[in-house]
Protein backbone atom coordinates (compact mmCIF):
# COMPACT_ATOMS: atom_id res chain seq x y z
CA UNK A 1 0.00 0.00 0.00
CA UNK A 2 2.97 2.34 0.68
CA UNK A 3 3.90 2.02 -3.01
CA UNK A 4 0.41 3.06 -4.06
CA UNK A 5 -0.22 5.80 -1.45
CA UNK A 6 2.98 7.51 -0.35
CA UNK A 7 2.72 9.55 2.84
CA UNK A 8 4.05 12.79 1.27
CA UNK A 9 1.39 12.86 -1.47
CA UNK A 10 -1.30 11.94 1.05
CA UNK A 11 -0.22 14.69 3.45
CA UNK A 12 -0.07 17.25 0.61
CA UNK A 13 -3.55 16.22 -0.51
CA UNK A 14 -4.96 16.52 3.03
CA UNK A 15 -3.46 19.99 3.51
CA UNK A 16 -5.03 21.10 0.20
CA UNK A 17 -8.46 19.70 1.09
CA UNK A 18 -8.43 21.12 4.62
CA UNK A 19 -7.36 24.58 3.44
CA UNK A 20 -9.89 24.58 0.59
CA UNK A 21 -12.88 23.57 2.74
CA UNK A 22 -12.33 25.34 6.07
CA UNK A 23 -11.55 28.88 7.21
CA UNK A 24 -8.43 29.71 9.24
CA UNK A 25 -10.66 30.19 12.31
CA UNK A 26 -12.19 26.72 11.86
CA UNK A 27 -8.80 25.10 11.30
CA UNK A 28 -7.43 26.81 14.42
CA UNK A 29 -10.41 25.62 16.46
CA UNK A 30 -9.95 22.03 15.20
CA UNK A 31 -6.20 22.19 15.89
CA UNK A 32 -6.84 23.40 19.42
CA UNK A 33 -9.53 20.79 20.11
CA UNK A 34 -7.82 17.78 18.52
CA UNK A 35 -4.42 18.91 19.81
CA UNK A 36 -5.58 18.75 23.44
CA UNK A 37 -5.10 15.59 25.53
CA UNK A 38 -8.77 14.63 25.17
CA UNK A 39 -8.69 15.43 21.44
CA UNK A 40 -5.66 13.19 20.96
CA UNK A 41 -7.42 10.42 22.83
CA UNK A 42 -10.46 10.86 20.50
CA UNK A 43 -8.21 10.76 17.41
CA UNK A 44 -6.56 7.55 18.63
CA UNK A 45 -9.99 5.86 18.89
CA UNK A 46 -11.49 7.28 15.68
CA UNK A 47 -10.21 4.54 13.30
CA UNK A 48 -11.87 1.90 15.52
CA UNK A 49 -15.07 3.98 15.65
CA UNK A 50 -15.11 4.39 11.85
CA UNK A 51 -14.43 0.68 11.31
CA UNK A 52 -17.24 -0.36 13.66
CA UNK A 53 -19.64 2.10 12.02
CA UNK A 54 -18.64 0.89 8.53
CA UNK A 55 -19.34 -2.72 9.58
CA UNK A 56 -22.80 -1.74 10.83
CA UNK A 57 -23.42 0.19 7.58
CA UNK A 58 -22.45 -2.93 5.64
CA UNK A 59 -25.05 -4.91 7.61
CA UNK A 60 -27.62 -2.26 6.67
CA UNK A 61 -26.61 -2.55 3.00
CA UNK A 62 -26.90 -6.36 3.14
CA UNK A 63 -30.35 -6.01 4.70
CA UNK A 64 -31.33 -3.71 1.81
CA UNK A 65 -29.95 -6.17 -0.78
CA UNK A 66 -31.85 -9.07 0.84
CA UNK A 67 -34.99 -6.95 1.01
CA UNK A 68 -34.65 -6.15 -2.70
CA UNK A 69 -34.33 -2.41 -2.00
CA UNK A 70 -30.83 -2.28 -3.43
CA UNK A 71 -28.90 -4.15 -6.09
CA UNK A 72 -25.08 -3.96 -6.02
CA UNK A 73 -25.19 -3.78 -9.84
CA UNK A 74 -27.41 -0.68 -9.85
CA UNK A 75 -24.43 1.64 -9.73
CA UNK B 1 -24.13 -12.72 55.96
CA UNK B 2 -22.70 -9.21 55.96
CA UNK B 3 -19.43 -10.56 54.54
CA UNK B 4 -21.26 -12.44 51.79
CA UNK B 5 -23.15 -9.29 50.85
CA UNK B 6 -19.94 -7.26 50.81
CA UNK B 7 -18.21 -9.87 48.65
CA UNK B 8 -21.15 -10.01 46.22
CA UNK B 9 -21.15 -6.21 45.95
CA UNK B 10 -17.41 -6.16 45.28
CA UNK B 11 -17.71 -8.85 42.60
CA UNK B 12 -20.77 -7.41 40.88
CA UNK B 13 -19.87 -3.73 41.17
CA UNK B 14 -17.80 -3.54 37.96
CA UNK B 15 -20.77 -4.86 35.94
CA UNK B 16 -23.28 -2.56 37.64
CA UNK B 17 -20.93 0.42 37.30
CA UNK B 18 -20.21 -0.42 33.67
CA UNK B 19 -23.92 -0.65 32.79
CA UNK B 20 -24.57 2.71 34.47
CA UNK B 21 -21.63 4.24 32.68
CA UNK B 22 -22.84 2.85 29.33
CA UNK B 23 -26.23 4.49 29.91
CA UNK B 24 -24.49 7.80 30.58
CA UNK B 25 -22.35 7.39 27.47
CA UNK B 26 -25.45 6.58 25.41
CA UNK B 27 -27.18 9.71 26.71
CA UNK B 28 -24.10 11.78 25.84
CA UNK B 29 -23.91 10.14 22.38
CA UNK B 30 -27.58 11.09 21.85
CA UNK B 31 -26.66 14.71 22.65
CA UNK B 32 -23.81 14.44 20.13
CA UNK B 33 -26.16 13.12 17.42
CA UNK B 34 -28.47 16.07 18.13
CA UNK B 35 -25.70 18.57 17.37
CA UNK B 36 -23.73 16.61 14.75
CA UNK B 37 -26.10 14.18 13.01
CA UNK B 38 -24.32 11.23 11.34
CA UNK B 39 -27.16 10.50 8.90
CA UNK B 40 -27.29 14.15 7.77
CA UNK B 41 -23.54 14.01 7.24
CA UNK B 42 -23.91 10.83 5.14
CA UNK B 43 -26.75 12.31 3.07
CA UNK B 44 -24.73 15.49 2.54
CA UNK B 45 -21.66 13.47 1.51
CA UNK B 46 -23.70 11.52 -1.06
CA UNK B 47 -24.91 14.79 -2.62
CA UNK B 48 -21.44 16.31 -2.62
CA UNK B 49 -19.75 13.15 -3.94
CA UNK B 50 -22.28 12.99 -6.80
CA UNK B 51 -20.96 16.37 -7.98
CA UNK B 52 -17.69 14.63 -8.93
CA UNK B 53 -19.50 12.15 -11.20
CA UNK B 54 -20.54 12.64 -14.83
CA UNK B 55 -23.91 14.45 -15.03
CA UNK B 56 -25.82 11.36 -16.28
CA UNK B 57 -24.71 9.19 -13.31
CA UNK B 58 -25.53 11.68 -10.54
CA UNK B 59 -29.27 11.12 -10.17
CA UNK B 60 -28.87 7.30 -10.07
CA UNK B 61 -26.20 7.49 -7.38
CA UNK B 62 -28.12 9.96 -5.23
CA UNK B 63 -31.45 8.08 -5.55
CA UNK B 64 -29.94 4.65 -4.88
CA UNK B 65 -27.72 5.68 -2.00
CA UNK B 66 -30.35 7.92 -0.42
CA UNK B 67 -32.86 5.06 -0.47
CA UNK B 68 -30.40 3.11 1.69
CA UNK B 69 -30.17 5.79 4.33
CA UNK B 70 -32.63 5.01 7.09
CA UNK B 71 -31.99 8.04 9.28
CA UNK B 72 -33.45 6.48 12.43
CA UNK B 73 -31.41 3.27 12.07
CA UNK B 74 -28.20 5.16 11.32
CA UNK B 75 -28.72 7.42 14.31
CA UNK B 76 -29.22 4.41 16.62
CA UNK B 77 -26.16 2.67 15.14
CA UNK B 78 -24.01 5.77 15.55
CA UNK B 79 -25.13 6.22 19.17
CA UNK B 80 -24.36 2.56 20.00
CA UNK B 81 -20.92 2.61 18.37
CA UNK B 82 -20.01 5.95 19.93
CA UNK B 83 -21.07 4.81 23.42
CA UNK B 84 -19.08 1.57 22.99
CA UNK B 85 -15.95 3.33 21.67
CA UNK B 86 -15.47 6.57 23.57
CA UNK B 87 -15.41 7.48 27.27
CA UNK B 88 -18.03 9.79 28.75
CA UNK B 89 -15.43 12.55 29.03
CA UNK B 90 -14.52 12.20 25.33
CA UNK B 91 -18.15 12.25 24.16
CA UNK B 92 -18.89 15.29 26.33
CA UNK B 93 -15.84 17.06 24.86
CA UNK B 94 -17.15 16.31 21.33
CA UNK B 95 -20.61 17.58 22.28
CA UNK B 96 -19.10 20.79 23.69
CA UNK B 97 -16.97 21.37 20.60
CA UNK B 98 -19.69 20.64 18.04
CA UNK B 99 -22.32 22.64 19.99
CA UNK B 100 -20.23 25.80 19.70
CA UNK B 101 -20.74 28.21 16.80
CA UNK B 102 -17.37 27.27 15.30
CA UNK B 103 -18.05 23.54 15.81
CA UNK B 104 -21.39 23.85 14.02
CA UNK B 105 -19.65 25.64 11.18
CA UNK B 106 -17.04 22.83 10.98
CA UNK B 107 -19.77 20.17 11.03
CA UNK B 108 -21.67 21.96 8.26
CA UNK B 109 -18.64 21.59 5.99
CA UNK B 110 -17.75 17.99 6.82
CA UNK B 111 -19.87 16.50 4.03
CA UNK B 112 -18.03 18.54 1.37
CA UNK B 113 -14.70 17.72 3.01
CA UNK B 114 -15.46 13.95 3.15
CA UNK B 115 -16.71 13.85 -0.45
CA UNK B 116 -13.58 15.59 -1.76
CA UNK B 117 -11.35 13.39 0.40
CA UNK B 118 -13.03 10.25 -0.97
CA UNK B 119 -12.85 11.41 -4.59
CA UNK B 120 -9.19 12.44 -4.35
CA UNK B 121 -8.14 9.33 -2.40
CA UNK B 122 -9.67 7.12 -5.10
CA UNK B 123 -7.82 9.15 -7.77
CA UNK B 124 -4.57 8.88 -5.80
CA UNK B 125 -4.98 5.09 -5.49
CA UNK B 126 -5.67 4.78 -9.24
CA UNK B 127 -2.51 6.82 -9.97
CA UNK B 128 -0.50 4.67 -7.56
CA UNK B 129 -1.75 1.44 -9.13
CA UNK B 130 -0.90 2.75 -12.62
CA UNK B 131 2.60 3.72 -11.40
CA UNK B 132 3.12 0.35 -9.70
CA UNK B 133 2.02 -1.48 -12.88
CA UNK B 134 4.31 0.56 -15.13
CA UNK B 135 7.27 -0.05 -12.80
CA UNK B 136 6.66 -3.83 -12.96
CA UNK B 137 6.74 -3.81 -16.78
Amino acid sequence: MDIILDSRSTQRMLVEIFSKNYTVEELDAMTEFYGSAIGQSIIAKTPGYSRALALKMRELREEAVEGGRFSPTTL
Amino acid sequence: MRHALLLATMLLWPFVASAGDLDERRAAAERYEAVASTSQMILGSIDKFAEYLPQHDRATLVETMTSLVDEGKIERMAIDVMAETFTLEEINALVDFFSSAIGQSVHGKQAAFSAELLQRTVALIHDGIARARSSVR
